[in-house]
């Protein structure tokens, strides 16, 4: 005891100078949030360590649960953004002319929900009955043809993709006033076939080809596609065309889906001459 | 003595004014601080015990500190500087050793003695000064510049303190 107060007599000066020393690299670490984060860090280094691996086994175990949260996070988000919002207006775009009668009326849609890799697609869009959207009406977009809607809730419809299997457009070779049926045979959903144009008539790659009128649902003279190709295979009389559809069924977005006011009128007199032709 | 007294609190004041009104406001592109506060520390008497002399260097840096809002990094370097300069002068004492009243001055000793005092104390004062307060080895030789370079600019205005306003009348 007596030594070590001996010791620290003889070297009290140095003994002063560290507790000084000390002093001012307290005051140090005091003062500036940049030193403090340095002296604690290098010194909480193995407890931080032990820290960062609890937490590390803790959070795997939460993983699920946190998957949900944020799942939860931005379904509220996105429902906040503009385009959740749905419209309810009626905003039906139509023209009054007291020369000529109203013929089509466009309902404004926007695509929902689109599949193009099935044989048989559809769509959904974002207007129905309460819209004044009926089925069998025809749906176009701002470069082609869509599709037909098939069933209508109040606020949505259902719309058979011009890539169906059963869909089929009457439609013409702009320019010679042949009428053919666009159908779709499946694969590539930028392509559908044109069938019914006889054998003589002159094609060239890139004609348009464009609906017809005759269907009751498409407006005339709507652009479908362009020719792609063409052939008659040997024994046939028509020939075998590949359309490129203009509508990039992929990406379509905002469509306009066709009131034909006339549609009625139409189909009930071709019903009854097909009644009375029997 | 009192009168000694009287005249490094006297030192004291006026070079701690000095140091935090004039020379941390110099804006000499970075590079440049000089801290010719820690004079005093060159000329307190050369029998000063060295007790008084560490604590004389702790307040000295303590009071830039405060003033400057740099924490401790002052009152570090002036008390180590403080802590060092007895040792030097223990080393660096003639044969027959320093007259009792001997102050440590350039007119005094000479320049071969003063040079060299003079540019350790400093150096060694800037070195830990600017190393505290970056904190790191990544900018090393940025510091060391800067410690060079600020280093020649106080021994300058303590070489200045020295013609200027030490009398040639030895004590």
């Amino acid at each position: 005891m007596k030594n070590i107060l001996l010791f620290i007599y003889r070297n009290h000066v140095f003994f002063v100078f560290v507790i000084l020393e000390i002093a001012c690299f307290s005051l140090i670490a005091n003062n500036n949030t940049f030193h403090r984060a340095s002296v604690l860090s290098s010194s909480n280094q193995f407890i931080g360590r032990m820290y960062d691996l609890n937490n590390e086994v803790k959070e795997y175990f939460k993983l699920r649960m946190i998957n949900n949260q944020l799942a939860v996070e931005n379904a509220a988000l996105r429902s906040m953004l503009y385009e959740s919002k749905y419209f309810s207006s009626k905003s039906i775009t139509s023209i009054t002319d007291s020369v000529s009668n109203q013929h089509y009326t466009y309902v404004p849609a926007k695509v929902i929900n689109n599949t193009t890799d099935r044989r048989s697609n559809y769509l959904t869009i974002d207007r129905g009955i309460l819209q004044g959207v009926q089925p069998e009406m025809a749906v176009i977009s701002s470069e082609g043809i869509v599709g037909i809607v098939k069933d209508v809730s109040k606020n949505f419809a259902t719309v058979i993709s011009v890539l169906h299997k059963s869909s089929s457009i009457s439609s013409k070779v702009a320019d010679t006033e042949y009428i053919g049926s666009l159908v779709w045979e499946g694969g590539d959903p930028t392509v559908a076939q044109l069938k019914d144009i006889p054998n003589h008539v002159q094609l060239a790659e890139g004609m348009l080809i464009k609906t017809s009128g005759f269907s009751a649902m498409f407006p005339s003279g709507l652009n479908i596609g362009t020719i792609r190709s063409f052939e008659i295979k040997p024994g046939d009389n028509f020939y075998s065309i590949e359309v490129k559809l203009l509508t990039d069924m992929n990406s379509v977005s905002m469509v306009y889906v066709v009131n034909n006011l006339m549609r009625i009128e139409q189909i009930e007199l071709e019903s009854q001459t097909e009644i009375s032709d029997k | 003595m009192t009168s000694d007294i009287l005249k490094y609190t006297w030192q004291f004041i006026l070079l701690c004014l000095f140091q935090v009104l004039i020379f941390n406001n110099l804006n000499l592109g970075g590079f440049l601080n000089p801290f010719p506060y820690i004079y005093l520390i060159l000329i307190l008497p050369i029998s000063i015990g060295r007790i008084p002399i560490l604590f004389i260097g702790f307040s000295l840096g303590l009071v830039v500190d405060v003033f400057s809002n740099t924490g401790g990094i002052h009152a570090a370097a002036t008390t180590l500087v403080a802590f060092y300069r007895p040792l030097y002068l223990k080393a660096q004492a003639p044969r027959e050793g320093y007259e009792s009243m001997a102050l440590p001055h350039l007119k005094t000793f000479g320049f071969a003695w003063f040079i060299p005092y003079a540019v350790l104390i400093v150096v060694l004062h800037h070195s830990v000064l600017f190393y505290l307060e970056i904190f790191r080895f990544v900018e090393f030789f940025h510091t060391l510049l800067k410690v060079i370079l600020s280093s020649a600019l106080t021994l300058f205005f303590i070489f200045l303190a020295e013609f200027l306003f030490v009398s040639n009348k030895r004590r």
